[in-house]
């Protein structure tokens, strides 16, 4: 892995990192991800490159191309690195608190985490739609 | 030692063979490959403490080459096989096999397949021995036997007129709160459960729940998944240990048996190869028991058959429970705190009778609690940060049916033994009966309404077929039948064509009920070995 791409890799790990809510993820975990993103296939088509532009640009661009990519495109390049990341973050002895705690909250609250998580979603995939849904239609019909 | 019987696998059939032997004052000598099951890491930890307190969690969990990444590519199942089972799937000395329309799974392992087991011990009922050559009657007391001695739990309830209820069963493992609300859910509602032909109850597992001996009671460390460090979950290794204590009975490892050397229509000995050098040995023996596996024993006897100079045939009949996995959510169980002190696997088992016994429906319920997350995840149409936050917050509240349906013998699944190339090649063909799917597809639907009534969702998208031989229940290749007719065996497990030989594996079941076989062949194996060496 060349400089270069070390810095890219780290800075979309962080970035996909984030999307759990996991701000800092272990050294552990960028040890375990560096290596198997490195023996990762390049993105092929259009919308591959687009969305992998997008969610390693900025946090903004990350939370909108992975909820297209969630609905509409699951084998992408882009959903393969996140759910690796998710398996890596799962297994390590700091980041699984975040991601294996639940809170005893009532189901109140959970319905109203469930409403405002559907609607954040919602948003994404039509912003998502907007962006990237032309680039995948021209795909298609190529 | 001059041994009396020779036994090749060390699996749920050949240690139970073997014990019932040894206590008719038998010697036995076993051979096998015997892969060893490696020590359990920090043994009094929870799942979550394991997490916390390994040095490498990276490497357990995920194996060293991330072996259990489930990535959205490569159609795995909602849980990766846990790198700390593979020495359950790990073959020394690969064979050549091709297969279509099924996905075999071989293992070596000290104890065999069962050392994977879910615990889950169904008797079959009368109905579904109604093809066997022998009744519920006749097999009780092995049940009965093979239960005090692995350690059985589980209660007299609503499944019990399909469950035969019989002595030696132990009072279950603590229902978890999830598995709690499920059953006071059902004990609401069951008049109209009943109207559907369903029942829920406790699952019957061989799961101790007092120390006994090495083995400790269940302490819910929830790692049932990761292999059970104490014990308390049996798997056939606890009893080749119990074996191992008794003079009258030797163990040889590092063995991989090809065939068996025939005389006068008996067999004179098996011809292995040695794991540690490649060697060729040759073992003599008077009576020979093979407990290698349906697949495995297919192999040896078609070798053998080949090796007399006979033409090899096609063992017809391959059988195996074809399962759906079905992912719910209990709404009631929603905003409520995960507790990790739980036993894992099913704890709750389900039944549905669609008229002939045979298409009984089995189902189990497992509340996935301390599976890997990420397979899963994975599967909802989601942003992968919001599914994993859905998934933290339902995480009490999710639940996995097993459903797993009967299979009967036909002659288009089969075994064979292709011998014109280098090495021999075993050929497995399987096709599914042609209404299968319709058949699927209805208890499904059943499913689904039945969890509805139960509080549940279980979205549709989300259910999964497991292919043909991922459940590993395979059965039938050899069967016994009072009918006689070649390549079958008579109602004690003993083959018409060579008199000295035994089989006592999953080959001799002559139908597959949707109930987990593991516990039926236990005592089938007890049952060979108290009337054919009585």
């Amino acid at each position: 892995m060349s400089q270069t791409d070390g810095r890219d890799y780290h800075r979309e790990f962080l970035l996909l990192a984030a999307r759990y809510g996991v701000l800092r993820p272990s050294e552990a975990v960028w040890e375990r991800y560096a290596p198997w993103r490195a023996k990762q296939p390049s993105p092929q088509g259009s919308l591959d490159r687009a969305l992998l532009f997008f969610a390693t640009g900025s946090r903004f661009g990350a939370w909108i191309a992975s909820a297209y990519a969630g609905r509409f495109f699951r084998t992408s390049v882009l959903r393969r690195r996140e759910v690796a990341l998710l398996a890596f973050l799962e297994a390590d002895s700091q980041a699984f608190t975040i991601l294996d705690e639940s809170r005893d909250f009532g189901p109140l609250r959970a319905w109203l985490c469930f409403l405002g998580w559907g609607i954040q979603e919602a948003l994404a995939v039509g912003l998502g739609l907007f962006i990237f849904g032309p680039i995948h239609l021209m795909g298609a019909r190529s | 030692m001059t041994a009396d019987v020779l036994v090749v696998g060390s699996g749920a059939s050949g240690v139970h063979f073997a014990r019932k032997a040894l206590a008719l004052g038998r010697k036995v000598h076993m051979i096998d490959v015997g892969v060893a099951k490696p020590e359990p890491l920090l043994p009094d930890a929870n799942f979550l403490q394991l997490k916390e307190r390994l040095s490498k969690p990276h490497d357990y969990f995920l194996g060293k080459k991330n072996e259990a990444l489930i990535l959205p590519d490569n159609q795995e199942e909602y849980y990766g096989f846990p790198p700390s089972k593979e020495f359950v799937f790990a073959d020394p000395l690969p064979r050549p096999q091709a297969s279509t329309g099924f996905d075999p799974l071989f293992s070596y392992a000290r104890g065999g397949l069962a050392e994977a087991w879910t615990g889950g011990s169904y008797p079959f009922n009368d109905a579904e021995l109604a093809d066997f050559p022998f009744a519920y009657a006749d097999l009780e007391p092995h049940y009965v036997d093979v239960a005090r001695n692995i350690g059985l739990s589980g209660r007299l309830d609503d499944l019990s007129p399909i469950l035969p209820f019989h002595d030696g069963i132990e009072e279950p493992v603590d229902l978890d709160a999830h598995g709690s609300h499920l059953l006071a859910r059902y004990q609401a509602k069951k008049s109209k459960f009943a109207q559907d032909a369903f029942t829920m109850g406790r699952a019957r597992l061989a799961v101790l729940t007092q120390d006994r001996g090495e083995r400790s009671g269940c302490r819910k460390l929830d790692r049932c998944l990761w292999g059970c460090p104490l014990g308390a979950l049996y798997t056939p290794s606890w009893t080749l240990r119990d074996l191992l204590a008794n003079p009258n009975f030797s163990y040889e490892p590092d063995l991989k048996v090809s065939h068996c050397r025939v005389g006068n229509s008996k067999i004179i000995g098996v011809v292995a190869y040695s794991l540690k050098d490649g060697a060729q040995r040759e073992i003599s023996c008077d009576k020979l028991v093979l407990a290698a596996g349906t697949l495995e024993t297919a192999r040896i006897v078609l070798k053998t058959i080949g090796e007399d100079g006979e033409e090899v045939p096609e063992f017809m009949g391959l059988m195996d429970n074809r399962q759906v996995l079905m992912p719910f959510v209990s709404l009631g169980m929603l905003g409520k705190k995960w507790e990790v002190e739980n036993y894992q696997y099913h704890q709750l088992a389900m039944g549905l009778n669609l008229g002939d016994p045979m298409d009984y429906v089995h189902g189990l319920v497992t509340t996935l609690k301390s599976a890997l997350i990420h397979p899963v995840v994975q599967n909802l149409p989601f942003s992968l940060g919001t599914s994993a936050k859905f998934f933290r917050e339902m995480h009490t509240a999710l639940g996995l049916v097993n459903i797993n349906f009967s299979d009967h013998p036909r002659k288009e699944n089969r075994v064979g033994l292709d011998t014109s190339g280098e090495q021999d090649r075993l050929m497995i063909h399987y096709r599914p009966d042609p209404s299968e799917a319709k058949r699927v597809a209805t208890v499904s639907k059943k499913f689904r309404k039945i969890l509805r009534r139960l509080g549940c969702l279980a979205p549709k998208g989300m259910s999964h077929m497991r292919p043909m031989g991922a459940s590993v229940h395979y059965a039938g290749t050899l069967p016994m039948t009072t009918k006689g007719g070649p390549w079958t065996l008579d109602q004690n497990g003993r083959s018409r064509t060579f008199e000295n030989l035994w089989i006592v594996d999953g080959s001799g079941l002559p139908a597959l009920p949707a109930k987990n076989l593991t516990f039926t062949l236990m005592a089938n194996a007890a049952r060979i070995g108290e009337v054919a060496f009585s």
